[in-house]
């Protein structure tokens, strides 16, 4: 058994989860992590699977599967030895909708070496005045030099952000 | 009678620490009267706080009793200046929306029980006890008069951005 990394992303319709894990299933695969969700309008599933498959083969096979829900497959190998880590620390970021936002904000967590956990992002508020939000889950040892960082590249962006370690109480 | 416009985030003012009121008198008052009125105009709307209305002072209103099941023990319409927290014990998960992040709800992590002490329109000290999700809108507008939106009190990620379709507008309190 090895792990292969899959991802899947098609125009959203029932049925994309069913087909995809249908094969992994047949094909003896053990499906060990997975984060499936609606983009736009867009289904999106990255999935990591513990497999006696080779890439090719299994992409060749989610290809045959899918070609009528018109999926994009991609199979790749992993080293399959990394663990996952947890979130220390939970990042919200929301200002008034502007390119360079994320970019900004994890270039700074990147120069402090913060590990980004999960990221998500959502443009909420009307449409004439639309707010950019972000959470952000991310690891790190040091508190004080993400703080610093993130607290810089928001004041240059000129947006907000909140900063507190997950599972704070907050009142 | 004013009705007046609620001010959206990016608006600064929601962002900012709002000043202390003070002795009440006659602009007081008719702050107060928007701030009921605005609220009670707003559809869903069981609360307000002066920030909202672009205000940068301490006071807001709040009436649970308009929602659909209003909770047990409510106090009603109340309208404080210059409130404070006075006690905060317990510890609950739910979802709460602001008319100032329109289109938008997220799982925020508050005290059941608290007693917040301030003024009222009539320039008398009031002590309220509150509990439950008065309690809840009690802290969220306290949260306004310090620039925090509900986007600062986020609990973790997993509880933010749920997957459904935006609340329709006016429908942003539950």
């Amino acid at each position: 058994m090895h792990e292969l990394a899959v991802t899947a992303i098609g125009t959203d319709r029932p049925g994309i989860v069913a087909t995809v894990t249908r094969v992994l299933h047949e094909r003896g695969g053990n499906l060990e992590d997975s984060a499936m969700t609606i983009l736009g309008g867009q289904f999106a599933i990255v999935l990591l699977v513990a497999t006696e498959d080779e890439p090719d083969a299994l992409a060749v096979a989610l290809e045959a599967a899918t070609a009528e829900l018109g999926l994009t497959v991609s199979v790749c190998r992993t080293d399959g030895t990394q663990q996952g880590i947890d979130p220390t620390h939970l990042l919200s970021v929301y200002g008034a909708d502007r390119p360079g936002i994320v970019a900004g904000v994890t270039g700074a967590l990147a120069a402090v070496g913060a590990n980004i956990v999960d990221l998500e992002t959502q443009v909420i508020g009307d449409d004439d005045q639309p707010v950019y939000a972000m959470l952000i889950e991310l690891a790190t040892q040091d508190e004080t030099a993400v703080a610093g960082a993130v607290a810089s590249a928001c004041e240059q962006l000129g947006i907000d952000h909140t900063l507190r370690t997950i599972d704070a109480e907050t009142y | 009678m004013a009705v007046r416009r609620v001010v959206t985030y990016p608006a600064r003012v929601l962002k900012g620490l709002a000043g202390p009121v003070g002795e009440i008198g006659p602009r007081e008052r008719q702050l107060a009267q928007d701030l009921v009125d605005t609220m009670y105009d707003s559809p869903g709307c069981v609360g307000l706080a002066a920030p909202q209305l672009g205000v940068a002072s301490r006071a807001f209103a709040l009436d649970v009793s308009v929602m659909r099941k209003p909770p047990e023990g409510n106090h009603g319409l109340l309208v404080l200046f210059d409130p404070e927290l006075v006690l905060a014990t317990g510890s609950e998960l739910a979802r709460e929306g602001c008319m100032s992040v329109p289109d938008f709800t997220c799982d925020v992590r508050r005290a059941t029980e608290v007693v917040v002490r301030g003024t009222t329109p009539e320039g008398a000290v009031r002590v309220v006890e509150a509990g439950g999700f008065e309690a809840r809108a009690v802290q969220h507008e306290l949260d306004h008069l310090d620039g925090l939106l509900v986007l600062d009190r986020v609990a973790a990620r997993a509880d933010v951005f749920p997957r459904k379709r935006r609340a329709r507008k006016g429908e942003h309190l539950k």
